[in-house]
């Protein structure tokens, strides 16, 4: 069976190989899946460039985070599942091969539906989740939040789960054309980023009609970050969870000293318990099944594509348009 | 009674105007304090240069944000002072004057027991790094915490106050040769910082042993506080004191991700301010006797009459006077 196997870190072409493994066999407790799906993110990119604080692993290793599949084998002792129900692969196993195993206790179970969409549930989902119900938790029905890098997965899932608890969103993106995208989804405002901190956060306190903002999301860092501190309301909180400029979160003085902006990192580390994450994924699945949340695909790969899709992976905005999806059996 | 007033732009002989005038008498609910000392700021040169930071409406006024007095005259309903105490005059309220008359209730009691001087400190220096250490450093005793521009004035002053609450400090400097007076102040660590987080992290790991260090104070921003950021263990907070530039401070996305760092500023006003009267009368108390005693100290670089401020404001306009302490006024010789 093929996998891709990542033998050092560096330029994609010279270190991301397709390679020939033995088929899996299950051990007592495990499932034996065969991939339908598999999520591309730019972490894997970073992680296959060893950017700074993504050289954490040994070699050789399979690359993707996040993946689902159905049952074909049960080992010893497996209760959970039956050969042909399907599962998402827990989060870092290497998922972009064609099948594998795993233990069946660490597999949530996945509903019928579009695997492309569903690929995406346990981490863009789970994100969108954690800054939604935990770090704006306390945000009331009419009140507002705001986020940057809002035309990714993760920021239209946000749109949606704001709507969906009455909470408004305030969305800040690079480019025009995504207005109307976006307030299709149900963003309540959308505005395109100035270039400048002070002119972009005239912008959000005209289209909220100056509410205080207590929260917002930045995923963008640099003066991105800085962009979000100026638009919050006194003790307001930015919650940074990405930094798609590569660049340093910045926030500046006036903000931190004036109104008392804090900056924190968002954590993975969720309070939550094993079943209450699976509970979640279990809410979340159904709406990406049933279309409620819905990403933007750019374009499924094979296996045998793996260099064109981290080529597409790496280009950005309108050039990518969307998530990558590895569809390791075709 | 003699009252230094700002009263233009420019420089110091006509930006500054030295008046005589009778002296107050209390109106209700007012002392009135026969300044003994009130160091000059830094803050007091800007002002001259620049209409942004006090617009010319707001002048003439009179110079001093911080000083120590006895109160030599009383209203009758002022019960909280006795004449002779010597008290601290309220912040920003125009000090540099030979008598001044202030709100008893905005005054707080002082030590009498030691030189008026070391007392310089206590408004500004001492309340800041208080209440930075009692409201963002609740580490029990043997913690370890981590700060830059450690030999600044108020660096030290930190590392005083910290060894006082039993915690340890690492102190990150920007050049050597150091180690020495800081570690005399009760600092633990001395560290040069070496521009770059990983190999500035390595250091403090190093002469730590490893310790978990869940808070750090940054007085620069920039990428300073993305360094010391660096240094801090999962869960950890940094707060940002002293910024009041153009500059912001810039932190690494991994840190705050993957450690769940918190980035907060802190402002003494709003800090200090919470407090209800006796809670602050109760934080001058400790202080001043921090100074009083010497837990905590400044050198003084300098003192003048009030009469040859110009010779003050000169020194305080010199490149880097503070590196040899305070300039300050003293009324009463």
């Amino acid at each position: 069976m093929k996998a891709i196997q990542q033998n050092a870190y560096g330029p994609p072409s010279e270190v991301v190989t397709i390679v020939e493994l033995p088929e899996p066999e299950p051990k007592p407790g495990e499932i034996v899946v065969e991939l339908e799906a598999a999520a591309m993110h730019l972490a894997d990119l970073k992680f296959i460039n060893g950017d700074p604080g993504f050289r954490t692993f040994t070699f050789p290793r399979i690359c993707g985070h996040e993946g689902l599949g159905h049952v074909i084998k049960l080992g010893a002792g497996v209760t959970e599942y039956k050969v042909g129900d399907r599962v998402f692969l827990p989060i870092g196993v290497g998922t972009f091969r064609q099948r594998i195993a795993a233990l069946a206790a660490d597999c949530p179970p996945a509903p019928a539906g579009d695997a492309q969409q569903l690929a995406l549930t346990l981490i863009n989902g789970m994100t969108a989740v954690i800054l939604v119900d935990d770090y704006a938790g306390h945000v009331k029905p009419g009140e507002w939040i705001l986020q940057n890098g809002a035309n990714s997965s993760c920021g239209r899932y946000i749109i949606k789960l704001a709507h969906d608890k009455g909470v408004k969103t305030c969305n800040i993106v690079r480019r025009e054309s995504l207005i109307k995208e976006l307030k299709a989804l149900d963003a309540d405002q959308v505005i395109v980023e100035t270039g400048n901190v002070d002119q972009t956060a005239e912008l959000v306190k005209t289209v909220t009609a100056g509410a205080p903002i207590s929260v917002g999301f930045d995923c963008v860092a640099s003066t991105g970050t800085e962009t979000i501190g100026r638009c919050l309301a006194r003790d307001g909180t930015i919650v940074n969870y990405g930094y798609m400029t590569g660049k340093n979160c910045e926030v500046a003085f006036q903000d931190l000293f004036r109104k008392h902006v804090k900056l924190v990192g968002m954590s993975m580390q969720s309070p939550r318990t094993k079943e209450q994450r699976k509970a979640v994924y279990a809410k979340l699945s159904a709406m990406i099944a049933g279309g409620d949340l819905k990403a933007k695909i750019a374009a499924t790969y094979t296996l045998d594509q793996i260099q064109e899709a981290l080529a597409h992976q790496a280009r950005t905005g309108d050039d990518r348009q969307g998530k990558i999806i590895i569809l390791p059996n075709g | 009674m003699k009252v230094l007033r700002h009263i233009g732009y420019g420089d110091i002989a006509t930006a500054l105007r030295l008046d005589d005038e009778p002296e107050p008498i209390p109106g209700p609910g007012e002392v009135v304090i026969r300044m003994e000392v009130a160091p000059l700021q830094k803050s007091e040169i800007l002002n001259l240069a620049d209409p942004q930071r006090i617009p010319p409406d707001k002048l003439p006024r009179i110079c001093g944000s911080e000083g120590v007095g006895c109160v030599v005259a009383k209203a009758a309903d002022v019960t909280s002072f006795a004449l002779g105490d010597r008290v601290f005059a309220p912040k920003y309220a125009g000090l540099l004057r030979e008598f001044m008359p202030a709100q008893a209730e905005s005054c707080f009691p002082a030590p009498r027991d030691c030189a008026a001087e070391k007392l310089c400190i206590v408004s500004t220096m001492g309340l800041t790094s208080w209440l930075l250490l009692q409201d963002y450093v609740q580490l029990p005793a043997g913690s370890w915490i981590i700060q830059d521009a450690a030999n600044s004035s108020i660096g030290r002053v930190i590392i005083g106050m910290a060894r006082a609450r039993g915690l340890r400090t690492v102190n990150v400097v920007r050049r050597t040769g150091l180690d020495h007076d800081l570690k005399f102040l009760g600092g633990d660590v001395v560290v040069v910082d070496p521009g770059d987080p990983e190999a500035l992290a390595a250091m403090v790991t190093k002469a730590t042993d490893n310790a978990e260090i869940k808070v750090g104070l940054d007085m620069i921003g920039g990428d300073l506080a993305g360094r010391i950021a660096r240094c801090l263990a999962p869960g950890g907070t940094l707060v940002l004191y002293g910024g009041s530039g153009p500059d912001a401070a810039r932190i690494d996305f991994m840190d705050l991700h993957r450690r769940d760092l918190r980035v907060t500023g802190m402002g003494m006003s709003r800090s200090f301010n919470k407090r209800s009267p006796a809670e602050k009368t109760e934080v001058y108390h400790t202080i001043g006797r921090m100074a009083a005693e010497g837990v905590i100290k400044t050198n003084i670089a300098a003192a003048y009459r009030l009469e040859d401020y110009r010779a003050a404001f000169a020194h305080v306009s010199r490149p880097d006077s503070h590196r040899d302490g305070k300039v300050i006024f003293r009324f009463d010789n």
